[in-house]
């Protein structure tokens, strides 16, 4: 099989990251990002990027007002 | 209520899905009230929707479509915002390439390390928040609520190349700003991070 050059890899890295390519291309990816000097950082700062973000944006919960409105308003129906 | 009704049922959707829908719809309106209404809103046509819900289909993905529909119809500020196909900046992996080419950062030490710690301090809530919105919509729902492209292209009714446009483009410009607060913040030494 004819290797994928980095920039190809690049351009499919969010898909790749994101779990949406298929089975061969995933596997394909995969190996590219293990062994490649350049891809695998890229690949792991998105992740961990991803990971920061996720985790700086938890978000407040619904407040308790609003859970008793939205099942009050049920029950009236 | 008994459980097996439907409003038993529904009820416990609402127990589930509330707070993941209200932090949902405070990142799209950015406003508490307007948040709130949103939720109330998408439960009340959800409601009366029910009896037509597919059981045992995403119920998850059809509370955020009728949310982002409610959004949509209601609350978005009239005139839909162009869609923005910039031919410049196409460049995936937008920090993680101006980290890994700043000669400045590589002085410092590791540039991507650098640039993902001072991230840690950076008000990502905020530049999340400062997307366009059908960008931002796109974001918060892959990379917080992890939907697949699929199950975001139902929740908006676009096609899946046209959430991987939004998606891909919404996360360049929050790198962008990331990589902007990353860039004018002082380096912060680890030893001072943990406050000693």
């Amino acid at each position: 099989m004819k290797e994928r050059p980095c920039r190809e890899v690049a351009r499919l890295l969010w898909q790749f990251i994101d779990q949406e390519l298929d089975p061969a291309t995933t596997r394909e990816l995969a190996q590219h990002v293990r062994d490649c000097h350049g891809c695998g950082p890229r690949a792991e700062f998105e992740m961990r990027l991803r990971a920061i973000i996720q985790e700086k944006c938890v978000g407040e919960p619904a407040p308790e007002r609003l859970r008793l409105r939205v099942l009050a308003l049920l029950r009236e129906l | 209520m008994t459980p097996g009704e439907p409003a038993a049922e529904f009820a416990a959707l609402v127990e589930q899905h509330l707070d993941g829908l209200y932090g949902s719809a405070l990142r799209l309106t950015r406003n508490r009230d307007a948040a709130e209404d949103l939720v109330q809103e998408t439960f009340l046509k959800a409601w009366r929707a029910f009896a037509s819900f597919e059981r045992g289909t995403n119920a998850r993905a059809w509370l955020y479509r009728i949310l982002m529909n409610t959004y949509i119809d209601s609350y978005r500020k009239a005139g839909r915002e162009p869609e923005v196909v910039d031919a410049e900046d196409l460049e995936d992996q937008y920090l993680y390439s101006r980290a890994h080419d700043s000669e400045e950062l590589r002085r410092q030490g590791n540039p991507e390390q650098i640039v993902l710690e001072r991230i840690m301090d950076a008000d990502v809530d905020a530049a999340l928040a400062a997307l366009p919105e059908n960008f931002r919509a796109a974001v918060i729902l892959s990379d917080l609520e992890g939907f697949s492209y699929k199950e975001i292209a139902q929740i908006l009714g676009v096609p899946i190349g046209t959430v991987m446009s939004r998606l891909f483009r919404g996360r360049r410009l929050l790198q962008k700003a990331l990589w902007e607060y990353a860039r004018a913040a002082r380096y912060v030494s680890p030893q001072e991070r943990t406050g000693s």
